[in-house]
């Protein structure tokens, strides 16, 4: 029985990194890329080069 | 999950959380095989659906979405010759307006969350509204074209492909003489091509580029 949780909220565990707390992590740090891009080309710009 | 936890008093509400017990602890249950597979599955299908998601975004269909670009923009683009053209290419709102390289895409998409916020609060939704804005909002797109020497142009236009003894003379001239020597950038001479041009008396110094007063036939449909 106690097994059997164990596994149960491994699995649970695993699915929420990999489906949920990666991916945000992941959106997060190119949200975040872009967004230094955007504040960097604010100075260097304007409007920047692109 | 075997390990016992600390003496009481050093447990915070985290390190006693069985949740994150199980999830900092090397797996019981499961294999490596098994997570990497998934950690690997997992990583395709995010990779995936970000850039299903931002080319979708990145689609004329996407552009003309919103009313206000589908009936100001993308109406007077229509007879233009970015519309039709004897050579059968359409240029769409995204060959002009966002960059190809993806780190400046993504800088640009950032950029265009305040577009979103202009939507939400009706900045730009009637014609009237628009044709007040039209000045800025051209005067942002011309220097960031002139910034990038027109990018986007030369993804389908290239100076050194032009030859110029089929072009009509005074184009011919005008290129060879300001294009070629990088004294000036496509979008200096050629405002106004895909959409109506602002007023642009109302532009202090606006200036065409090529020392000539207007060029009526390429201002706008
Ligand atoms: C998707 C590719 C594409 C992009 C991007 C593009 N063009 Fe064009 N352009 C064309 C094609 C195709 C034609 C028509 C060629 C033909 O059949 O004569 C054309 C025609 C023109 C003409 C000729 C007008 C005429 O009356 O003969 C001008 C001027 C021009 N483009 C300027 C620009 C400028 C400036 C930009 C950047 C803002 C630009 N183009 C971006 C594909 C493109
Ligand atoms: C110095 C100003 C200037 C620059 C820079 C310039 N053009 Fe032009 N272009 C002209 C003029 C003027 C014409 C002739 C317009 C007319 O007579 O209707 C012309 C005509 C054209 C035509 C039509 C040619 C024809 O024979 O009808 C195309 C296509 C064109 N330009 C594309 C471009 C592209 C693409 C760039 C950037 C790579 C560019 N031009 C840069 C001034 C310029
Ligand atoms: C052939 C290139 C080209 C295409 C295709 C194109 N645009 Fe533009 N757009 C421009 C240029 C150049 C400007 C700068 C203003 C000008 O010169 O008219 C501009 C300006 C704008 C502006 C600022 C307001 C204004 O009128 O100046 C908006 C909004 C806009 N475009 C949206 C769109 C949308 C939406 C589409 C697709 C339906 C589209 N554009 C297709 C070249 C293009």
């Amino acid at each position: 029985m106690q097994a059997a949780t164990g596994k149960w909220r491994e699995a649970v565990v695993f699915l929420f990194l990999s489906v949920m707390v990666w991916p945000v992590i992941a959106g997060g740090f190119v949200a975040a890329y872009g967004l230094a891009w955007w504040v960097y080309f604010i100075f260097a710009g304007p409007p920047g080069p692109f | 999950m075997s390990d016992p936890l600390p003496p009481r008093g050093r447990r915070s509400w985290l390190i006693g959380n069985v949740w994150y017990r199980t999830a900092t602890r090397p797996a019981v249950h499961f294999s490596l095989l098994f997570l990497t597979l998934g950690g690997f599955v997992a990583g395709v299908a995010f990779w995936g659906g970000f850039n299903t998601a931002m080319e979708a975004a990145n689609t004329e269909s996407f552009c003309i979405s919103c009313h206000e670009m589908r009936d100001n923009v993308y109406r007077e683009l229509q007879g233009t010759i970015h519309w039709t053209n004897r050579s059968g290419v359409r240029a769409t709102c995204p060959d002009c307006h966002t960059p190809h390289p993806w780190t400046l895409k993504i800088a640009r998409k950032m950029q265009a969350s305040r577009e979103v916020w202009a939507k939400l609060f009706g900045t730009i939704d009637t014609r009237q509204k628009f044709l007040e804005r039209r000045t800025l909002m051209a005067q942002r797109e011309w220097a960031r074209m002139t910034a990038n020497n027109s990018a986007e142009c030369r993804n389908c236009h290239s100076a050194q492909s032009m030859d110029f003894t089929k072009q009509q003379p005074r184009a011919a001239a005008v290129h060879q003489a300001r294009l070629l020597t990088g004294e000036r950038t496509c979008i200096d001479c050629h405002k106004g091509i895909a959409h109506l041009l602002p007023k642009t008396e109302e532009i202090e110094g606006f200036d065409d580029g090529d020392g000539s007063p207007s060029m009526p036939e390429l201002t706008g449909p």
